[in-house]
């Protein structure tokens, strides 16, 4: 390839750090639990609350674009399988 | 949770172990007195055992209407005979195992009593499991057999019922124009034939 | 007693069963039942006729299997000690086999559960669910399993005593208890706001009751034949395997409700 040289092969690093909640390989609930948490947290704080943000970094580094947006679709439409107020 | 679901299954099937004795049900006491026929007494209900002579005589008296039955007066055919064999100290099922206690020799051989013109024993020797198991085959027409590994002797005693000379086909193993033991026509030879004749 | 009159009778304490066609017919029926369960729940509407009808052939099977061995034991004689204890082998090792059977029920349910999936919203009961209250008609339902076990032991008891009213009462008891569990049941079933459908939830809830409550029916026939060969006079103070197996059967019945009612309807709501 043309440009071998400006690649560089680096060890995975979370974005938000090592979260020992969910040590393992299958990290949906990790995404999840940051996406509700997000949510939660603006619902409760309001949107300028800035220890939402952390929030906000991790489920978009993490989550796929495509669950991210569905589950917002179902906050939309009131189908979101969870009690976020709560 | 495996163990949380073997352990009641487990837990019930120990209850079970000493299948049917009154082992673990503690009613011990009688409600309606039915009292079991003593030792010496004369009851229909405990035939002797020589009386047995047909199916006929293994039917049961029967019970009261409105009471609950006992074994002695309700159980009838094989298991009746096998209780009243127990009352009275004979065992009717032998199910000895093959007897390894010496090694049989053609003076002195080890006795297999058998019902049928055939019958098969499995050797091991002598001590018990000296060997692998050797099966041997005796018939009426060929009682005596020896085991090829140890030479231990084995000889088949019938206690079955007599021949009836009326009566229907006879096994195809037994040959009339024999001498009870060997020399039928037909009779395919073995080594003993080859060796010495008194091995026959 | 001689020789001759000892080898009219066979030599061994063992039943070896004379030709029966039962379990082929056995076979052929539950092939038929679960062929046409299977079809129909892919949508092949001549399930509609076959299903039933293979039912109707299971049960006849078994009827006439179970009859002749009654007719084997009771009438013939050949259940020896040496069968009694087979059977008995036999009927245990059946029971476990029905125990790892609802072992897998309750490893699906535990696994749904366990760690709800995020489409759940990763809870348990999911959202939208509405579980039922465990301390209404569940809890009615074990005390009237329990007080079943109890009524049955007391017939047993009875049996062995000799006090035949009580061993018949105590049984028609069970069988009052048994048939009250499974119409509590059904009104469960019919006012739940839930049904098999309704996501993981549903579909463990509904396998784990509704297999469970299959086997409560079927445990209620098993007593019933036993209360019906006790009014027969088949049997005796000392022998009686058929009772107690069906003893034995409903316990473990009653053991699964009792998972049942602390994993599904107490920790899952």
């Amino acid at each position: 390839m043309s440009d071998d040289e400006e690649r560089v092969t680096m060890p995975f690093k979370f974005v938000t750090g090592f979260d020992a909640r969910f040590p393992n390989q299958n990290q949906t609930k990790h995404c999840w639990q940051n996406y509700v948490d997000y949510h939660k947290c603006i619902l409760a704080k309001g949107e300028d609350f800035k220890p939402c943000r952390q929030f906000f970094i991790a489920y978009r580094s993490l989550c796929p674009a495509s669950w991210t947006a569905r589950w917002d679709d179902q906050r939309d439409a009131g189908n979101f399988p969870l009690r976020l107020d709560q | 949770m495996f163990l949380r679901r073997a352990a009641p299954a487990l837990a019930k099937r120990a209850v079970f172990r000493p299948a049917v004795t009154r082992s673990f049900a503690v009613s011990v006491r009688r409600w309606e007195a039915k009292a079991d026929p003593k030792i010496g007494e004369d009851s229909k209900l405990l035939q002797p055992l020589d009386s047995i002579k047909s199916e006929h005589d293994l039917l049961p008296p029967g019970a009261a209407p409105g009471t609950i039955p006992t074994d002695l007066e309700q159980a009838t055919g094989l298991e009746r005979l096998e209780i009243l064999g127990k009352m009275q100290g004979v065992d009717i099922f032998d199910m000895r195992p093959l007897d390894a206690s010496r090694k049989g020799t053609l003076e002195d051989p080890i006795i297999v009593k058998s019902f049928g013109d055939e019958q098969f024993a499995g050797c091991t020797g002598y001590p018990a499991d000296s060997h692998v198991v050797i099966w041997l085959g005796m018939s009426r027409d060929r009682p005596i057999e020896r085991c090829p590994e140890c030479g231990s002797v084995y000889k088949l005693e019938y206690v079955g019922p007599q021949e009836d000379p009326h009566g229907h086909d006879h096994g195809h193993d037994i040959h009339h124009d024999s001498d009870g033991a060997h020399n039928y026509e037909g009779e395919p030879q073995t080594m003993a034939d080859f060796v010495k004749p008194e091995y026959r | 007693m001689s020789n001759l009159n000892r080898s009219i009778f066979q030599g061994h304490p063992f039943h070896l069963v004379s030709p029966s066609p039962w379990p082929l017919f056995t076979c052929i029926s539950l092939l038929t039942l679960t062929t046409s369960a299977v079809s129909g729940m892919h949508g092949f509407e001549s399930a509609g006729y076959w299903i039933p009808s293979a039912l109707i052939l299971v049960i006849s099977s078994m009827f006439l299997w179970f009859r002749d061995v009654i007719s084997e034991g009771t009438y013939i004689g050949n259940h020896t000690l040496a069968v009694q204890k087979g059977l008995n082998m036999g009927v245990a090792l059946f029971i476990v086999s029905e125990a790892l059977f609802f072992l897998a029920i309750f490893w699906a349910y535990f696994h749904s559960a366990l760690s709800p999936t995020v489409e759940l919203g990763a809870q348990w009961p999911p959202i939208g669910i509405e579980a039922i209250n465990a301390f209404e008609l569940p809890l009615l339902n074990t005390v009237l399993l329990l007080a079943s076990g109890v009524t049955i032991t007391y017939s047993h008891h009875s049996l062995i005593q000799g006090n035949r009213n009580g061993a018949l009462y105590g049984a028609i008891f069970t069988l009052v208890l048994a048939l009250v569990f499974t119409g509590f049941q059904g009104v469960e079933y019919s006012v739940s706001s839930f049904t098999l459908t309704d996501g993981a939830y549903g579909s463990c809830f509904y396998f784990g009751t509704g297999f469970h409550g299959l086997h409560v029916i079927i445990g209620t026939i098993f007593i019933g034949v036993g209360f019906w060969r006790m009014l027969a006079y088949h049997l005796t103070e000392n022998h009686h395997l058929g009772l107690e197996s069906s003893i034995l059967y409903w316990h473990f019945v009653d053991v699964v409700w009792l998972f049942l009612f602390l994993s599904v309807y107490y920790w899952g709501s």
